[in-house]
């Protein structure tokens, strides 16, 4: 019973660092139409970055803000330079797939070649205990859930209060239209690639506080459980990631909890099949097709 | 300020000009060498069967394919292949033959978008005023665009782009997937009356007949190029017209005439 109430505490860490990452991936691809399988190195990127302001003594916090605005930067840098080149000269999706997944195996090796492969850790403590009911959690994995849940109330606020986050939805429901109402969509697709790079990045390092160690395919080897979280929520879906986070970050932690530790990628592997051959525009597509029949 | 052509067939100075447009997707030609004028206050209407090149005319004046040869002029400035935001700032709106709404928005959202160039403290003002025009669209305000019906969705469109009062309005087939009554209604209270307000209106129609009754002049295009043109209401009289256009789709014009009475 105590096994299944801890699955419960890690399916809730697991959950905010996925919601995080996932959110990011699915505006990535809802916004800018690319399938960026370079994401998870960027994330290692990210938390690369962090690790080295952390050596020079900058606290965890911190660093993983800079983190954070690391893979900003490197989002933007990485779709200006590559992916639009690609994609003006005609690359079609499958295409600019291939080049995404060429680049995270670049930055990858790059990332390899600078810090070796041994694993790296942060300087950090991970603070007091905190007891909920019968969960204990540090004071790092409290910070850890604020911060998704502030990142989630966050991506809310600006896609359904602010003009940005509306001219966001509106270049990714329809780029030439949205252009024909004066909706500057390079200005917008930029912005997307900022903010989705800093969750990208905040995910990348937050991920590697939770686990205390990493190395240069912790980020890539992250991917499988945050591609099946953004396809659950349907591709391209901001709620449809959080609720995908949800279920991939719990299920498979309590799955893993009543089998073996190490079924936890697989059960998210699992699901992604699952979701493809059942649900291939996600879990959500149901009620929006529902509603379009009924009007 | 000269508005719509009289009956002497003296016509406005162009807000819109197109001079010898030539254009296509990948470098070949669908339309050759178009010259086409739009004053304010007039509806200009393009016919031509389906696959003439009417829509592909619309991208290229819009700034969505590369025009090949020619120019496009909006009053004194050249927008040849100007981007499409920067001809909404021009006052250019344009209703897409298809996908003509945001449909992930929902339908105050797509009025927003629509008043996107518009300073913040003038949106609730200006979507008061369009929902005045289109009074069925108020209870949906919080509807998903994707959710509405063939009508619904095309008041929408049309609501969307009135919100930046443009000056140059280009529509492409606005009464496609309308009932005949919803037709007459959205040309003749909707396109001829923004008109009217002063508005210069490039009119796509296949339903040449309905165009025809509210436009002031109109062209006809067959093959991607201009046949001929002439005030709208002579044109159906034409011998020539008749012969090339109502000869080519005789077949859907005497139910068209009919169910416009
Ligand atoms: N995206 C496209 N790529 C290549 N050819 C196209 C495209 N869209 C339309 N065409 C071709 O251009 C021609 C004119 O089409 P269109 O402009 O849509 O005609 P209309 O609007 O008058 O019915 C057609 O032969 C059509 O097949
Ligand atoms: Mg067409």
């Amino acid at each position: 019973m105590s096994v299944l109430v801890a699955s419960i505490g890690f399916g809730l860490i697991s959950t905010s660092i996925l919601a995080i990452a996932a959110v990011g991936f699915t505006l990535q691809f809802g916004v800018t139409n690319v399938f960026n399988l370079a994401y998870g190195s960027v994330m290692t990127g990210a938390a690369y970055a962090a690790y080295v302001a952390n050596q020079f003594g900058v606290d965890i916090w911190v660093s993983m803000v800079l983190g954070g605005l690391f893979g900003a930067a490197l989002s933007l840098l990485i779709n200006r330079g590559l992916y639009t080149p690609f994609a003006r000269h005609g690359l079609g999706l499958a295409g600019i797939i291939q080049v995404t997944l060429a680049l995270g195996l670049i930055l990858e090796n790059g990332l390899q070649a600078i810090f070796g492969p041994s694993y790296h850790s942060y300087q950090m403590s991970q603070g007091p205990s905190f007891h909920f009911g019968s969960m204990v959690f540090t004071a790092v994995q409290v910070g850890i859930m604020g911060i998704a849940l502030a990142s989630m109330i966050g991506v809310h606020a600006l896609l359904a209060h602010t003009k940005l986050g509306k001219a966001m939805r509106a270049t990714a429901a329809d780029a030439p239209l949205a252009r024909s109402c004066g909706i500057r969509t390079e200005f917008v697709t930029d912005i997307a690639w900022l903010l989705s790079g800093l969750l990208c990045g905040i995910a990348g390092v937050i991920l590697v506080m939770d686990l205390q160690s990493f190395t240069s395919t912790t980020g890539s080897n992250f991917l499988v459980p945050v591609l099946a979280a953004a396809v659950l929520g349907g591709i391209g879906q901001p709620y449809g990631a959080m609720l995908g986070a949800l279920i991939i970050g719990m299920v498979s932690e309590v799955a893993a909890a009543v089998t073996l530790p190490q079924y936890k990628e697989v059960i998210a592997f699992v699901i992604l099949l699952v979701v493809l051959l059942f649900r291939p525009r996600g879990i959500l597509a149901e009620v929006a097709s529902l509603k379009e029949v009924v009007a | 300020m000269p508005t719509s052509s009289d009956k002497d067939g003296h016509r406005p100075a162009p807000q819109l000009l197109l001079r010898e447009l030539t254009a296509g997707y990948g470098g070949t030609p669908i339309i050759r060498d178009v010259s086409i004028a739009v004053g304010l206050g007039e509806v200009v209407a393009i016919v031509g069967p389906n696959g003439a090149g009417k829509s592909t005319l619309l991208k290229a004046i819009t700034g969505q394919i590369r025009s090949l040869r020619g120019s496009v002029r909006l009053a004194e400035a050249d927008v040849t292949n100007m981007r499409g935001d920067l001809l909404a700032r021009h006052g250019v709106g344009y209703v897409p033959q298809v996908r003509d709404v945001f449909d992930t928005l929902t339908v105050a959202e797509n009025l927003e978008m629509g008043a996107y160039l518009l300073a913040k403290s003038e949106l609730p003002e200006r979507i008061h005023e369009v929902l005045a025009i289109f009074p069925a669209l108020q209870k949906m305000r919080h509807r998903r665009a994707g959710t509405l019906s063939g009508g619904e969705h095309k008041m929408l469109a049309i609501g969307r782009v009135l919100m930046l009062r443009p000056t140059t309005l280009i529509l492409d087939e606005p009464t496609s997937n309308l009932s005949v009554s919803l037709s007459k209604t959205v040309l003749n209270d909707y396109v001829r009356r923004t008109a009217d307000a002063g508005t210069a209106i490039l009119l796509v129609e296949q339903k040449a007949v309905a165009a025809l009754e509210i436009s002031d002049w109109a062209y006809l295009m067959m093959g991607g190029a201009i046949r001929l043109d002439g005030p709208a209401g002579e044109l159906l009289d034409r011998p020539d017209f008749r012969q090339i256009f109502l000869g080519h789709v005789a077949k859907h014009i005497p139910s068209e005439t009919a169910g416009t009475g």
